[in-house]
């Protein structure tokens, strides 16, 4: 890093410190600024950004103490360096233990400033990469964000653990916003595999020849616009996992194609001739019914034999509001760290409408409502109204949803044809098997 | 660029002042003038720490030395014996006013002799004309410089002087001819 891009602020009342020390800093080519007391020096914290803060103890009003203690509350990453005209252990521990980095004495012996800013300066560097780090690994293996301890996210945890070592083939099932891409990066961080990438395919965004592209790659002039050859996912994953996102919506030629290279971890590339070989573990997540799709036809049964061998069930949110508070808290602290806001909870009236809401988009629906909050929260606590909860809370939509409306109506036709079932699936423009299905999935039994 | 005047105060050695013409002028391209100037050093003098204050130094030749008086059109060094202190640390070398007209440096703590040695003028020489190139080119604007040999290199012992070579490096000498 330049030095002109460090900054330093000397917070001293005495003049001659201040200048003395910022001309000091100045000839080393390092940003300078200088307060006179602490309400100057948090006001100029907050104006601005530093790395590292000289701060003298003794001040009038509020002391180097008390500054140091107010700055760590908002700022975690600022290197606070006390000054001391007579170093006595008692303000030198309580110093440290206000989470200042060092102290130094006045007179300074100029050698020595020179180290300490030296110093301080790399292990801020060393701290912000280890969190770079950290981020980074956790956002790689996504085992960290698994947060909960409901009794059903244990035992998803507990699943995870006992199949990420094999090489067992993953069905991730549950509704959308549940977290099973979190589950499918938790797998692979637990396998052999985890040196290897996760390459994840999202098969409900893409068109059947997009797709069949995307899983095999292509050669050259396979297609309009095929300027080069591309390697597909499958042959990315080498050595590592598949994560087949919505694996519900493939269509039925490249589910064939995907049984065919699951089975043999051979394929062509789309255009070419030559056989490539990639060895790779296949996790699959779906919020569809599965078994009714291959009762429907569109959904290959071999297919799905072959992909469901262990099946981890995500319980929805509404299915662990145990967890509920824990999550909100998670999501504020690391919004608070992203947004660099200090924002230390939630108002009980904010924590019981998050209790009390549905979540009908799970956990995604609930970080989404978080990072709003955060964003609109002015003082220290999300209140009720900072919350996007305006959709209905537990209770109040029975009989409002379209799952409902639905329900009502098959009910009615099936009624008013006396439970015949191929006569009420004409009226109702379906065909059988689905109505079938949605008896089943309503639990409609004929009123003798 | 600014001509340069150098001024032995406080019972400095002229000798060593007027060895300092010749590097000074190759290293700024300058007029380089030994002036005779005097005034009273213990006005400056802090009795708890047996030192001299620098920067109460140069604010008098601020206002006491006619050159600098008169307007900002001469680069002022003071080259001193006496141990010099700004109050926040426990000693300098040198002080000067980036992008500014006056400067001091002390030998004091250059002298081989300080540390237990034998008297070695030669060497002396060479760190008084380190360290007042150095101060005349914070005057020059320029700022600590991260190469180990080129003289604007920060210098907190005299190892590190005699680290540094008496020449700016060849990103300084840039900035140099920007700044002029």
């Amino acid at each position: 890093m330049n030095k002109s891009e460090i900054g330093i602020l000397v917070v001293d009342d005495e003049l001659i410190v201040r200048e003395s020390l910022g001309k000091w800093f100045r000839e080393d080519g390092f940003r300078v600024d200088v307060a006179e007391n602490a309400a100057a020096a948090l006001r100029k914290l907050q104006a601005g950004s530093w790395n590292i803060m000289l701060v003298d103890i003794k001040m009038p009003g509020m002391d180097g103490i008390e500054l140091l203690q107010r700055v760590r509350q908002t700022n975690k990453e600022v290197v606070v360096i006390v000054i001391t005209a007579f170093a006595t252990v008692d303000t030198a521990v309580k110093a440290l233990k206000e989470g200042a980095y060092d102290y130094i004495t006045k007179p300074i012996d100029p050698d020595y400033l020179d180290h300490m800013v030296e110093k301080a300066l790399q292990q801020q560097m060393l701290l912000r990469e280890n969190q770079k780090l950290k981020d980074t690994v956790s956002e790689l293996s996504g085992a960290g964000e698994i947060v909960g301890e409901s009794p059903e996210i244990r035992k998803v945890l507990d699943l995870i653990r006992t199949v990420a070592p094999t090489d067992t083939t993953v069905m991730i099932r549950g509704e959308s916003g549940t977290g099973k891409e979190l589950v499918a990066r938790a797998i692979h961080a637990g396998s052999p595999r985890k040196y290897f990438p996760i390459v994840t395919v999202n098969c409900g965004a893409m068109t059947e020849s997009l797709l069949e592209s995307e899983l095999f790659g292509h050669e050259r002039g396979a297609f309009t616009g095929a300027q080069y050859r591309r390697k597909g996912k499958v042959e990315l994953a080498d050595g590592g996992t598949l994560f087949l996102d919505e694996v519900g919506n493939i269509d039925t030629k490249t589910q064939m194609d995907l049984l065919r290279v699951i089975e043999t971890k051979q394929f062509t590339r789309v255009g070419g001739t030559e056989n490539v070989h990639s060895d790779f573990r296949v996790v699959c997540a779906t919020n569809k019914d599965l078994e009714c799709a291959v009762r429907e036809g569109s959904f290959r049964e071999d297919l799905y034999y072959r992909l469901n061998v262990f099946t981890i069930d995500l319980p929805p949110l509404r299915g662990r509001r145990g967890d509920i508070a824990k999550l909100a808290h998670y999501f504020l602290e690391k919004f608070a760290r992203q947004m660099n806001k200090r924002v230390e909870g939630f108002s009980p009236e904010a924590m019981l409408a998050l209790k009390a809401h549905d979540w009908p988009g799970n956990v995604r629906e609930l970080e989404n409502a978080v990072e709003r909050a955060m964003v609109v929260a002015q003082g220290d606590i999300i209140e009720r109204n900072h919350l996007p909860l305006h959709a209905v809370v537990s209770g109040q939509k029975d009989g409002k949803r379209l799952e409902d409306i639905e329900q009502r109506h098959i009910e009615q036709v099936l009624r008013e044809n006396g439970w015949n079932v191929s006569r009420s699936a004409a009226i109702l423009d379906i065909d059988r098997v689905t109505l079938y299905h949605k008896i089943e999935k309503f639990g409609l039994k004929r009123v003798q | 660029m600014k001509p340069i005047h150098v001024l032995p105060l406080g019972g400095a050695d002229p000798d060593l002042a007027e060895a300092l013409a010749g590097p000074l002028r190759r290293t700024f391209r300058t007029d380089v003038a030994v002036r005779e100037f005097s005034i009273n050093p213990e006005q400056f003098l802090d009795d708890g720490r047996g030192q001299y204050n620098s920067t109460g130094l140069l604010l008098h030749l601020k206002d006491a030395y006619p050159p600098l008086k008169s307007g900002p059109g001469v680069c002022t060094l003071a080259l001193v014996p006496f141990d010099l202190f700004i109050p926040v640390l426990t000693y300098v070398f040198g002080e000067a006013e980036v992008g500014g007209n006056v400067a001091v440096v002390s030998y004091h703590r250059l002298a081989p002799q300080r540390y237990g040695l034998p008297p070695d003028d030669a060497l002396l020489r060479d760190r008084v004309t380190k360290e007042v190139i150095h101060e005349i080119g914070h005057m020059f604007s320029l700022i600590h410089c991260s190469e180990l040999a080129c003289v604007m290199h920060s210098s907190s012992y005299v190892e590190d002087i005699d680290m540094k070579e008496q020449s700016l490096c060849r990103i300084c000498v840039s900035e140099l001819s920007h700044r002029a």
